[in-house]
């Protein structure tokens, strides 16, 4: 017991430089797993979204479908071409939501358009379907464009929409009732 | 007085370092144990593709995870080679994300439940049909708010130069 | 008989492109679009196709409104197109924030030089970015494109906010970064377009 001399003490600042290194080695890979990302919002889920509404309100469009037979079919009714002209003054003039103060809108239908501004022909012709019969229905369309247009312009300036000449009031007028003819791709119409 | 005055005029005896290390240890211990939190065995190869403006996932609380990636080797024979979904520990099918985000979404405090976020983690070789079709289920279950994951990019220009668009 | 994809794109486009303000390249436009898909999806076909999930009905989600509409399509081959053009990364950055910080119509008091382009958005507030991607576009494109999506916005919001409140867009408190985002909203509409 006498002879033994006291261990030597570890030295201590070492072990504090070893167990700083291990402390920042491990502060370093755990942080590794980062939990960054970009952030988003999704659009709320609607069931009615999956049916892939038209962009434009059903009632504003006024459909007519021509077949490889030449048969009519307008807003889903066989229609004789003698009736067009009506269907789509009809059509036009419904005011629906009232906003129209020019409409003769005495139908006020719900299921047909609210307002002439808003209103839209869609026409769609078969491969099949004859050149003379398409001739036939874009002139009834723009027959019953026009005719709106003299009765409107004869109520408003006095004179028919022909005989306008100012070109201001031709503007207005047309503004009033819009052509607004769409045609869609040739595709095959059931027949 | 000689030996008072050999004294350096320190008003405080010298600090005893050893026991610094202790102090050290014991802090390296805590993150130890408290980085490994983990709870889920993450089941797919996740390779995160690179962002760069991103933002941190504030309140971990409200945060649900969403692993998407192809099985690991070891589950490659059984689920396959295509990416799959994990929630939680277990692969899923498309059809079990909803009742998933419901129940994260129970785990939530009533107030806060509308603020619930699903981080998604999903491999960047991933194809988009997988991914919108997660994106819809999603949204039919109201979790609106979600986080793609992702690692840091060194930067704009070496993200640019490191996909080949 | 069109393929499926180019009948309900041009279907869709149909519906929006005969609005009043109708432009004389729409159709070479949609033209050049189907090109781009329909080549893309020449190569899948080629392909045995595989059903990796379950097959739900054709939706092709809410088609996206014609205007104030920036449309970003990406294909198979991660290959991104804007305005049919094949862009990489950087341009496409500076072509969505050319048509994010646009004045179309004036009626941005806080845009700043009077960007007037008219093929470009009516006004931040208004500017939608449509993406559309296909089943086999990489994860990895998608978010680069939504990181320079966020990008764009993340400049124009700074640069707003150091502009009003003279602070940086993270500095702001609550109700002046909600201000920020209300002027220049991040909008976006995605979809993945299916094929049967």
């Amino acid at each position: 017991m006498a002879g033994k001399r006291a261990i030597p003490e570890i030295n201590a600042g070492s072990m504090a430089d070893i167990a700083f290194l291990l402390l920042i080695f491990f502060l370093v890979t755990t942080t590794m797993d980062v939990d960054k990302g970009i952030n988003r919002k999704l659009p709320p889920y609607d069931d009615q979204l999956l049916e892939d509404p038209p962009p434009i309100k059903k009632k504003n469009i006024f459909e007519v479908l021509v077949n490889s037979n030449d048969a009519l079919l307008v807003e889903e009714e066989y229609l004789d071409i003698s009736r067009l002209r009506e269907e789509a003054k009809r059509f036009l003039n419904n005011n629906g939501d009232g906003t129209c103060d020019y409409c003769d809108g005495a139908y006020r239908d719900p299921a047909s358009s609210d307002n002439p501004d808003k209103a839209i022909i869609s026409l769609q012709n078969d491969r099949g379907t004859s050149y003379s019969m398409y001739l036939k229905v874009q002139n009834e369309l723009a027959a019953a464009l026009n005719e709106l247009r003299d009765e409107l312009s004869v109520r408003m300036y006095g004179v028919s929409f022909v005989d306008l000449k100012d070109k201001d009031q031709i503007k207005e007028i047309k503004k009033m009732f819009p052509q607004k003819i769409s045609e869609a791709e040739q595709l095959k119409v059931g027949s | 007085m000689a030996h008072i005055k050999k004294k350096k005029s320190k008003e405080l005896p010298p600090v005893s370092t050893a026991s610094l290390p202790d102090i050290v240890f014991m802090l390296l211990f805590f993150f130890m144990v408290t980085t490994t939190m983990r709870e889920v065995d993450l089941k797919v190869e996740l390779s995160k593709p690179t962002a760069t403006e991103m933002q941190k996932l504030e309140r971990k609380t409200l945060v649900t995870y969403m692993y998407v990636g192809p099985p690991k080797e070891k589950y490659a024979g059984k689920f396959g080679t295509e990416a799959r979904v994990q929630l939680n520990d277990a692969f899923a099918q498309l059809s079990d994300i909803q009742p998933w985000v419901v129940v994260e979404r129970e785990k939530i405090n009533e107030a806060e439940q509308n603020q619930m976020t699903v981080s998604i983690k999903a491999d960047k070789k991933t194809k988009m049909g997988l991914i919108g079709d997660i994106k819809l289920e999603l949204r039919k279950a109201q979790a609106l708010k979600i986080n793609y994951s992702a690692n840091p990019a060194g930067s704009k220009e070496l993200l640019y130069s490191s996909t080949n668009y | 008989m069109p393929s499926l994809l180019e009948y309900s794109f041009k279907t869709r486009y149909f519906e929006n492109f005969n609005r009043t303000k109708c432009r004389a390249n729409g159709r070479h436009r949609l033209f050049t679009i189907n090109l781009f898909l329909v080549a893309t999806i020449m190569n899948g076909e080629k392909r045995i196709q595989r059903k990796m999930h379950a097959v739900e009905p054709i939706v092709n989600a809410a088609p996206h409104p014609k205007r104030n509409t920036l449309l970003i399509l990406v294909n198979n081959e991660n290959k991104i197109m804007v305005n049919a053009q094949i862009v990489n990364l950087a341009e496409l950055h500076f072509k969505i924030k050319t048509f994010v910080r646009n004045n179309g119509d004036g009626s941005c008091d806080y845009c700043f030089e009077s960007f007037r382009n008219i093929n470009a958005s009516d006004n931040p507030k208004e500017a939608l970015v449509a993406l559309d991607v296909q089943m086999e576009t990489s994860y990895d494109t998608y978010v680069a494109i939504q990181n320079e999506v966020s990008s764009v916005f993340n400049i124009l919001r700074n640069a707003l906010s150091i502009r009003k409140y003279d602070l940086g867009f993270e500095d702001l408190n609550r109700a002046q970064m909600r201000d920020v985002k209300a002027k220049f909203p991040l909008l976006m509409s995605e979809n993945v377009l299916r094929l049967n």
